[in-house]
């Protein structure tokens, strides 16, 4: 286990609370530097597996604590408070970094970033790219059962100038009202941390399912509740389901709902941050929201940027985003695998060819055989591997893995 | 360990350097921070507790010590007082290491009991171990002992993997000494003897506990927070090794979750070497090198974290 996991994103990029934009990148840079795969100070401290889940959440950090909305959603959830200074230079700072992405022609394309944000950008931009990824893949997965919407959905995305808009919520407010990307506008909208007035209505109409899905969370991650209203039809798929029906909602609502495709694109970092805030108002929270998704509004937009930004670095090429509403504290163990592996039409031989994990390990995981898999070590690489094939959480699935199969190891001695 | 007799009969505070590896700059750390103490008005004994190589005596130029270490092992009714040599630093005493006998390394139980308790009982400001290399139990408790425990590390791949080998076992060892208080000696025994068991965190250790009962798991977990070593990097070259004891510093939080102290950093410097030659503490040797400024200013954080102000 890893304690990083519990530090908040104050601690994990050592910084005070005070920081400023440019100290936020600069402490991430250094994180960076102290945590490369090479570097001397994790020397037989950790494995791979470990400093790829610490890279994920220090840019998961990074993205929210440079997000001035989601800053500030995310200090109310530590209970930081600010001083009407702080928050005034810390607007003003975030009102000119607004106008320095301005000033990079706003019609100019993805690829020009502005100088003084290439690290953001640069990330902003694999997150765009992943998110075309992840929308167009998920149209050609075999779970899609809105077709048109969703290829819809699709192609407004790979037009609209995404990092921009996502990263510059205030001023990109405005394309909201043009109508006719409103799939596309959805998915941004929700960084945009200046509508909750506009969600109410929407996710209350569309009531809490009847939970068809034995899986879904009974006490979700805070965007659970609406990740799963739009989604979830009466007839959704018992574990997994590609949300394909949310544009088709969306056309309804002349509001942009609040629940946005990219928040059911990423189950993963939902998850995570769920823990960062040590205090208990997070849980706390949620049990009051998960009713009544208005007010969970709010909180969404911590979540938003992350997990495209933490997978950047594995390979887009041809990874399919399965889109798994799991509850946080769900325990994985081979059946649970190969039931998602199922869910997206896997065969374990291709599910061995694309983790590069022979079949026979892949057959003995799933089989929950634990006396025949290898080395914890090497078990835990694969574990990763295969749950973000999957597009599970690789941290949550390994561990949970790994406890199942070491306390069935040691009732056998 | 608990503290005996009243506050007199017992050292203001214990220091063990150690570091896992050998050639790390254990002995020139700690009879420089010695004699930087002792020059800062502390009472100092160091002790050469490097049982199987000791040379700490000629660190400090002192020529083939009357008494040692084994003095007091062999002759069970002699006390630690009678194998006490001056070094011709005021303030700074000695006690050498064994040096006649050549299996002292694999000290006794009993032996090393005596050894410990006897240890604890010196009236000096500043008791100062200077440990042996590796990881063995008979290095490990005298580790575990001191109230600073100070590991030494240098910008290399083979330090700082014995480094943190080193710290690992000093904190389960240390864990064994409360082990049966918490019902976590089955935990603790895995760690030390296994590979899966030696990744177990703290924090793991402390989950296991709060089932059983959260007040425990508190409590332990307060205990384990006292386990705070303090990193002193020495042999630093260039600005990027200087760095490499904040990064372990943040790296042990991060993965291991305790706190490590950064402590400072000793430069590489000839003088260094040079005054290892002649046998004599770099500190007094040439006090404005860049290594001894290093130990000076160590020696001034230590005396201001422990509140105590120098004459």
């Amino acid at each position: 286990m890893n304690h990083f996991e519990q530090q908040s994103y104050y601690e994990l990029l050592e910084i005070p609370f005070s920081a400023s934009q440019a100290q936020i990148l600069g402490a991430y840079t250094q994180a960076m530097e102290t945590y490369a795969p090479d570097s001397i100070a994790v020397y037989t401290l950790v494995d791979p597996g470990q400093l790829d889940a610490l890279h994920q959440r220090l840019a998961q950090a990074r993205d929210v604590l440079c997000t001035l909305e989601q800053r500030l959603e995310y200090d109310r959830l530590l209970g930081v408070t600010r001083t009407p200074e702080e928050l005034a230079s810390l607007r003003i700072e975030a009102l000119k970094r607004s106008a320095d992405t301005e000033a990079v022609p706003a019609e100019a394309e993805a690829q020009t970033p502005s100088p003084e944000l290439s690290a953001v950008e640069a990330v902003e931009l694999s997150e765009a790219e992943v998110v075309e990824d992840a929308l167009v893949v998920e149209a050609a997965a075999p779970v899609v059962e809105a077709a048109a919407p969703v290829v819809e959905a699709a192609a407004p995305v790979v037009e609209a100038d995404a990092p921009v808009v996502e990263e510059d919520p205030i001023i990109e407010v405005t394309p909201v009202e043009a109508s006719e990307v409103v799939g596309v506008e959805a998915a941004l909208v929700v960084v945009e941390e200046s509508s909750p007035t506009n969600v109410p209505p929407v996710p209350v109409e569309s009531a809490p399912p009847p939970s068809p899905e034995p899986l879904v969370a009974a006490e979700p991650a805070p965007s659970t509740p609406d990740a799963s209203s739009p989604d979830s039809p009466p007839g959704a798929k018992p574990v997994i389901h590609a949300r394909p029906s949310a544009p088709v909602r969306r056309h309804g609502a002349v509001v942009p709902p609040p629940l946005p495709p990219r928040q059911a694109l990423r189950p993963t970092p939902a998850r995570l941050e769920s823990k960062p805030p040590r205090s208990g108002v997070r849980p706390g929270q949620q049990l009051g929201e998960a009713p009544v998704p208005p007010p969970a509004a709010p909180s969404l937009p911590a979540e938003p940027p992350l997990n495209p930004a933490s997978m950047k670095g594995r390979d887009s090429r041809t990874r399919l985003k399965t889109i798994v509403d799991i509850a946080a504290d769900t325990e994985f163990n081979g059946e649970l695998l190969r039931q998602v592996r199922e869910g997206l039409s896997l065969s374990p031989h291709s599910l061995a060819d694309r983790t590069r994990i022979s079949v026979r390990h892949v057959e003995n995981i799933e089989a929950d055989r634990y006396d025949s898999l290898p080395v914890s070590v090497y078990l835990r690489g694969m574990l990763m591997s295969i749950a973000r094939e999957l597009g599970l959480d690789p941290v949550q699935v390994s561990r949970s893995y790994m406890t199942l199969a070491s306390s069935e190891d040691k009732k056998k001695r | 360990v608990e503290p005996t007799g009243n506050a007199r009969a017992r050292p203001h505070r214990i220091i063990a350097v150690g570091g896992g590896k050998g050639g790390i700059g254990k002995s020139l750390v700690s009879s420089n921070l010695g004699v930087a103490l002792a020059a800062r008005g502390q009472r100092v004994l160091l002790v050469d507790a490097d049982l199987g190589g000791a040379n700490l005596h000629t660190s400090l130029g002192v020529s083939q010590p009357t008494a040692t270490l084994s003095d007091f092992l062999l002759r069970p009714k002699s006390r630690l007082e009678d194998v006490i040599v001056p070094t011709g630093v005021p303030n700074l005493s000695l006690i050498a290491g064994a040096l006649d006998v050549l299996d002292a390394a694999n000290i006794k139980y009993a032996h090393k009991q005596r050894l410990l308790r006897s240890l604890q009982t010196q009236s000096v400001d500043y008791l100062i171990l200077d440990l042996g290399a590796g990881s063995s139990f008979n290095t490990l408790d005298f580790f575990i002992i001191a109230d600073h425990g100070v590991l030494v590390l240098l910008p290399e791949p083979t330090s700082v993997e014995n480094a943190y080998r080193f710290v690992k076992a000093a904190f389960f060892r240390r864990l064994q000494q409360v082990e049966s208080e918490y019902g976590i000696e089955r935990l603790v025994e895995r760690a030390l003897s296994t590979r899966e068991g030696s990744n177990r965190t703290p924090m793991e250790i402390v989950q296991h506990v709060r089932q059983q009962s959260p007040a425990l798991a508190a409590k332990l977990e307060k205990e384990l927070a006292a386990f705070r070593v303090k990193l002193v990097l020495n042999q630093a070259r260039t600005d990027g090794d200087v760095k490499v004891s904040a990064a372990v510093v943040s790296a042990w939080k991060k993965f291991f979750g305790l706190e490590m102290d950064d402590f400072g950093v000793i430069r590489y410097d000839d003088e260094a070497w040079r005054a290892v030659r002649k046998r004599r503490p770099i500190v007094l040797e040439k006090p404005e090198s860049p290594a001894a400024l290093g130990i000076q200013s160590i020696a001034d954080r230590l005396l201001a974290l422990d509140g105590v102000t120098s004459p």
